[in-house]
């Protein structure tokens, strides 16, 4: 894993250059307690200037050739005479002593790169979703400088920059300037300046040797950053026009000009020319510095509609009060400067005179009819056309506002219900047949709808409308009142209308105006459905519940019964659907009743196919057998599975097809020819790359009704429930490339909140999300919840395991007493640690997560976990696995993971025990072997409890259990318990499990009761049950 | 044809003033500078200090109540001493010249601008006096070269970087007749019952610029920054950016108009819409480009 910082270092005011630096995990851990030196030393854990490049390549960086690198003194906090690592990095437990760090220099590797492309690099960054290189992690620091990046490209976008000058060592450059005189961004800049990391600050201080002006530095950052992202963007061709032009090129302004468009950004200017430019720039742009309104009269344009019968419209000029906005006096009163002005203003009416007029000719700038006002001695207003109104309407009053007068415009303008708008109404759909309601649609069915133009709460005939549209101002007055006409909405409407008339508006585009509540420019008031098309995306409770089916062995929750409800009902109209509650609140049985009761109460004769994750399909086996027994099923997998045409037929005697999503890859085409009643996804994440075969594949399978089953917040990862929505009803949610860019861009990389809160209100009629953490929908939770959680094995795993039980057996049946105790004894650790993990039997310490599937299982339900505001703890009775696990765990999500085991010093494990408790955005997984970690501790910040491995002593495991679910634990707790199917850990279990309350006793003393058993009850115990 | 063809070039000076535009100026009030200097006779001689002015070999210009000097960089190595008076109008005239002013809003509004009111000569006319210089000498000019015709080359260099300036900054027409324009904001005022004392809100002298944030933003000393050494500080969550184009185009520069150093309106325009307009386009592009989609 490699950690990413980034710094600003400033080179005088207004420049300087961006750098990153890297700490590599891989050189962390293998750190040694060096000799204390003299000088500045180099960082032991930097990454070197070539990694540094491929890393840079790795993550898609745009300008690889521009980089350079050099070796900069950074002041970091060390502690033993070895720099700490940053929070995030993995890095051995070096330091003897956990004393207090303290500042010292370090020589880094620093990479500089090249602004323009550090631009684009650093605006892609997505807080929400993975890197292009998942090994690399964005430390925090590095993060703080992408948002300020973003922040530029908002006032790029919002056009907060002006040309202007800056002073470089001893040249001036003409330069892009932000400007930052909003309130807004005010603020922002001040978040920025005052929340800058502090190792930002130190390369800073470490390169200049004095106390950095933070200030200085974000200024600088933007200053640079701004100007080179314009300067590259702007289209040269007028420049050089305007070069070409030029007959007199040596003028102020044409080397201004020169100077901000092209690459010469020195000025070449003699010192007349400087004083000129510095001068007369600086004054020019001090006027956006919005004049201090502390005043408690603010000048005030109002804009008034034309009395009856005339053509002009009235700018009225007033006097605002700051302090009761409600509170206009007419400027005639300042002119009149009488007792009762006096009275009302208690201000110097002369000064207020003076600089009423200033405020006037200032505003004439923005909107030069004001002008016209001030031929008079005592300007109280003027007269507008029409046109120039609606240019005050559309640029005027805006301009005026920036610049600190006040406004008041007509109500009509400022009201947005006052614009055109449709509603529309779904016809009742009658079928050719007259059988009364569609039975279903897709997402491209074609619906014809009543329509109504509005304007505001007002209906408007089809003949105003046409009246309306006809007329060539931009303003209109109808039935008395002021509207603009806009020529596009015009032509919205019309096409709408006549789609809704004559062609019909497909249900995808329906519901999407319906959920933005608009279209190109117009206002959808409403859009309504009939029917039950309109109880589903209403989304409103109005289906009936459907009785539990007979053949469903055991009791369902009320929210379990509403969630088969709800799948059924919409399932039934051949919509696909999304179950995503929470991990542990019963989706397979919620699932397993909606097939039982198709079984029983809808004739059917099809088949429903399954696809999982490999690891998953003994859960299913599993909870069928317990739940829903009357379910006929075959499970598809492993290299005896059917072919051909015998699995169809095979396919066809079943209710269900259990099979996994690489099969559906594989056996696509035996696959297809099925023709399913039904297919559902389990773990969606299966088809989570929307572009990948598998997840085509998947698509091409299906028939029948969708089901997808996922536990991840399914808005976190928007690529994937895309892919989700595809599967489920195609077409939904617009083609991936358009989604990505108009809803998943924006999320993922600005924290977009319209988009997101619209993607929110798309998907929400398909999709059932219910929290476990949300007592008042789940009442009837219990506090603490236990599972078990079945792993298959992996084909490695299975070969070692038989090995070591065919040896076992082979040796028990020669030996006796302490020898033979000593053989069984011996080989149970060995399968335990089989299940674990082979690297952990064979001591070959190569961990991919291939190897076990336990592993694969544990880092996909993290991967769940962690999406969500969560802490977990695994514990493991082998202090190597919690190594493996660690390593593993790490790199997989690239982010720090704690282990804590017997071999720590106590101050080591106060400070993990700390980190995970109280730090904010502390290392969310804990681990630590039962041994150590086992009791005494209170971790409960921890809401999920792992058991990797089990200690055959129920006593032990809830002591263990008990770290987390204490008092102070404000969540409910979940416990999962791994079990190897088909192994000794489940046949123990069962035994567990069965004996119950009078076994405790007598097997939790340990497992020498195994050591006991006969040689025909041991095989039976021991070998490998097939699944 | 080459002017310097006939002589020996002028010493190159260092920085001097030369005239920036291609026209003296835009501006009427500095045509009509140098108009009523060309009235009296003198069009063929300021020609001859065109080139000079152009070439930048006017320097030190300075403009008092009454006077104007500057230094000219002749082809001597001594440069020349330039000295112009200008008669300074009397207080009475003032007087009766701020009456007609303050008579409408127009005036203020301009003085509060900077900017020339474009009916100013009436109001001086209407005292009886000329804004501009007249013939008949009431403009003195002085220049330490031998030269015996007057006005010289040097005199007439001079007289066009002082057009340029007051093409910058006309106010100083006013000063050089008299009165600054704070003394003519301060009687104005008078008028309306200011005490001049009290200093008025448009009146304020430039003060330093400030930076674009305002004020000094304070924060910790680095030591105190080790326990969270590595993370963003409170502030920071709540950090949002919002990628919304502006409703307005060219907001900013609408509200600041032309720099006045310009003088080429329509050229200033058109690059601006041009650059802003690109900008933003490829600012759009940039935020939503998906480096993985063009890998592909």
């Amino acid at each position: 894993m490699i950690v990413l910082h980034g710094g600003w270092v400033s080179n005088g005011s207004n420049n300087g250059s961006f750098y990153l630096w890297a700490e590599s995990s891989g050189k962390a851990l293998k750190v040694k307690k060096p000799s204390a030196g003299a000088g500045v030393r180099p960082h032991p854990f930097t990454l070197s200037a070539a990694d540094m490049k491929s890393v840079l390549q790795s993550l898609n960086f745009p300008g690889i050739f521009g980089i350079r690198s050099k070796q900069m003194e950074i002041k970091l906090p060390t502690l033993d005479n070895i720099p700490c690592a940053s929070t995030g990095l993995i890095s051995a437990e070096y330091h003897e002593d956990y004393g207090k760090p303290e500042l010292s220099a370090w020589k880094v590797n620093c990479t500089k790169l090249p602004v323009f492309e550090s631009f684009n690099w650093l605006l892609h960054y997505s807080e929400r979703s993975d890197n292009a290189n998942p090994e690399v992690l964005f430390s925090g620091d590095l993060l703080y400088w992408t948002r300020a990046a973003k922040f530029i490209l908002e006032l790029i976008l919002r056009e907060r920059f002006i040309p202007s000058v800056v002073e470089r060592n001893s040249s001036i450059c003409g330069v892009w300037k932000p400007v930052l005189s909003d309130e807004k961004d005010r603020e922002r800049f001040k978040a920025l300046v005052e929340s800058m990391p502090p190792v930002s600050r130190s390369i800073e201080e470490s390169s200049c040797g004095e106390e950095a002006s933070v200030q200085n530095m974000v200024s600088g950052f933007l200053t640079v950053f701004l100007d080179s992202a314009v300067r590259n963007w702007i289209d040269r061709r007028e420049y050089e026009y305007l070069e070409n032009k030029c007959y007199y090129r040596d003028d102020v302004f044409s080397i201004w000009v020169e100077s901000l468009c092209s690459d010469r950004l020195e000025i070449k200017a003699s010192k007349h020319q400087e004083r000129i430019l510095i001068e007369h720039l600086t004054s020019w742009s001090e006027a956006l510095n919005a004049p201090g309104r502390e005043a408690s009269w603010i000048t005030c344009f109002k804009l008034e509609d034309p009395v009856d019968g005339e053509e002009m419209w009235t700018l009225s000029l007033h006097l605002q009060s700051a302090d009761d906005r409600s509170l206009l006096i007419p400027l005639q009163w300042i002119w009149n400067n009488d007792e009762k002005t006096k009275g009302v203003v208690k201000e110097d009416i002369g000064r207020l005179q003076e600089r009423i007029i200033g405020d006037i000719a200032k505003a004439a700038r923005l909107f030069n009819p004001v002008e016209r006002s001030l031929e008079s001695e005592a300007p109280v207003s003027c007269a507008l056309s029409m046109d120039e109104a609606y240019r005050f309407l559309k640029e005027g009053a805006c301009l005026l506002e920036e610049s600190g007068y006040n406004v008041v415009i007509p109500g009509w303008w400022l009201n947005r219900e006052r614009k055109l708008g449709l509603s529309l109404k779904m016809k009742d759909y009658q079928n050719k047949q007259g059988e009364g309601e569609k039975s279903f649609f897709t997402m491209d069915s074609l619906i014809k709808f009543d329509w109504n133009i509005a304007l505001g709460d007002e209906n408007i005939s089809r003949e105003e409308f046409e009246k309306i549209s006809q007329i060539k101002a931009p303003l209109v007055n109808f039935r008395g009142k002021w509207i603009e006409v806009n020529r596009n909405s015009i032509q919205t409407i019309l096409k709408l209308i006549n789609n809704a008339e004559k062609k019909g508006i497909s249900l995808a585009s329906a519901l999407k105006m319906k959920f933005s509540g608009q279209e190109q420019d117009i206002n959808i008031m409403e859009c309504s459905f009939t029917g039950w098309l309109d109880n589903i995306i209403s989304g409103e409770e109005q289906f009936e519940s459907v009785d539990i089916p007979a053949g469903f062995k055991g009791t369902l929750r009320p929210y379990q019964e509403k969630g088969f409800s709800w799948m059924d009902y919409i399932t039934a109209k051949k919509f696909g659907v999304c179950l995503a509650d929470d991990m542990g609140l019963g989706k397979t049985i919620q699932f397993l009743t909606l097939i039982m009761h198709h079984k029983e109460k809808m004739n059917m004769k099809r088949p429903v196919l399954l696809l999982c994750p490999t690891s998953i399909v003994g859960n299913w086996k599993r909870e069928i057998e317990r739940f829903t027994p009357g379910i006929n099923f075959m499970i598809h997998h492993g290299t005896k599975r059917l072919t051909g045409k015998e699995f169809v037929e095979a396919a066809n005697k079943y209710d269900l097809v259990i099979s996994t999503y690489s099969l559906g890859l594989r056996d696509k085409q035996v696959m297809a020819e099925v023709d399913w009643y039904g297919t559902v996804l389990d773990e969606a994440q299966g088809i989570k790359n929307p572009q990948a075969r598998q997840t085509r594949a998947i698509r091409e399978i299906a028939k029948g009704y969708r089901v997808a089953l996922t536990g991840t917040p399914v808005e976190n990862r928007l690529s994937e429930l895309w892919s989700i929505m595809e599967f489920l009803n195609p077409g939904y949610l617009g083609t991936f490339s358009d989604f990505k860019r108009n809803i998943a861009l924006p999320i993922e990389r600005y924290n977009d909140e319209t988009s997101l809160a619209r993607l929110k209100r798309i998907i929400q009629p398909f999709i059932l999300r219910r929290m476990k953490t949300d007592k008042s929908i789940i009442k009837d939770l219990p506090k603490k919840f236990e599972m078990k959680v079945y792993c298959n094995m992996s084909r490695e795993q299975a070969t070692l395991y038989k090995a070591v039980v065919d040896e076992m057996m082979n040796n028990v049946h020669d030996s006796e007493g302490i020898r033979r105790k000593g053989i069984i004894l011996a080989s149970l650790t060995k399968l335990k640690q089989i299940c674990n993990h082979p690297a952990l039997f064979l001591k070959d310490m190569s961990d991919e997560g291939e190897r076990s599937e336990k592993l694969r299982r544990l880092a996909q339900m993290a991967e769940e976990i962690l999406s969500g505001d969560n802490r977990m703890l695994i514990f493991t009775q082998f202090v190597e696995m919690g190594f493996i696990l660690q390593r593993y765990l790490q790199s997989h999500f690239a982010r720090e993971v704690l282990f804590l085991h017997g071999g720590l010093r106590r101050a080591a494990r106060d400070s993990m025990i700390n980190r995970f408790q109280e730090e904010a955005d502390g290392p969310p997984v804990f681990i630590l072997s039962t041994r150590a970690g086992g009791f005494g501790l209170n971790l409960t910040r921890a809401n999920y409890i792992f058991h990797y491995d089990r200690w055959w002593n129920p006593a032990v495991e809830n002591q263990a259990t008990d770290r987390a679910y204490r008092i102070g634990q404000e969540r409910n707790v979940v416990v999962y318990k791994f079990v190897c199917s088909g192994t000794l850990e489940e046949r123990i279990d069962e035994l567990l499990e069965y004996k119950k309350g009078l076994a405790e006793n007598i097997i939790g003393s340990g497992e020498s009761w195994l050591t006991n058993l006969s040689n025909e009850k041991l095989k039976e115990i021991f070998a490998i049950r097939e699944i | 044809m080459d002017y310097w063809g006939y002589g020996p070039k002028p010493k190159r000076v260092k920085d001097g003033m030369r005239l920036q535009s291609e026209k003296i100026s835009k501006k009427w009030w500095s045509d009509r500078w140098l108009f009523a200097l060309e009235s009296f006779g003198w069009k063929s001689r300021l020609d001859r200090g065109l080139n000079y002015a152009r070439k930048g070999q006017v320097y030190n210009l300075e403009i008092k109540k009454g006077i104007v000097t500057a230094m000219v960089q002749g082809t001597k190595s001594r440069p020349y001493r330039v000295r112009m008076e200008l008669k300074v109008f009397p207080d009475r005239v003032w007087d009766r010249v701020i009456t007609v002013m303050g008579s409408s809003a127009s005036y203020t509004a301009k003085l509060i601008l900077g900017e020339m009111p474009p009916n100013i000569e009436e109001a001086f006319l209407s005292s009886g006096v000329e804004l501009f210089p007249e013939e008949g000498g009431n403009l003195i000019t002085q220049c330490s070269c031998l030269d015996s015709i007057n006005p010289c080359k040097h005199i007439a260099a001079v007289n066009f970087v002082l057009a340029e300036e007051f093409g910058r900054n006309p106010l100083v027409i006013f000063h050089l007749r008299g009165r600054s324009r704070k003394e003519i904001m301060d009687e104005l005022g008078k008028r309306r019952g200011i005490s001049p004392k009290e200093k008025s809100i448009n009146q304020e002298d430039k003060q330093e610029p400030k930076p674009d944030a305002g004020e000094e933003i304070k924060v910790e000393p680095l030591v105190k920054g080790i326990s969270r050494f590595w993370e963003p500080g409170e502030g920071f969550k709540s950090f949002k950016v919002s990628i919304v184009p502006a409703k307005l185009n060219l907001a900013l520069l609408k509200r600041l108009g032309l720099p006045v150093f310009c003088d080429r309106e329509k050229h200033f325009w058109s690059l601006m819409k041009r650059v802003y307009g690109a900008a933003v386009e490829e600012a759009k592009v940039a935020a939503l480009s998906d480096e993985e989609e063009t890998k592909e």
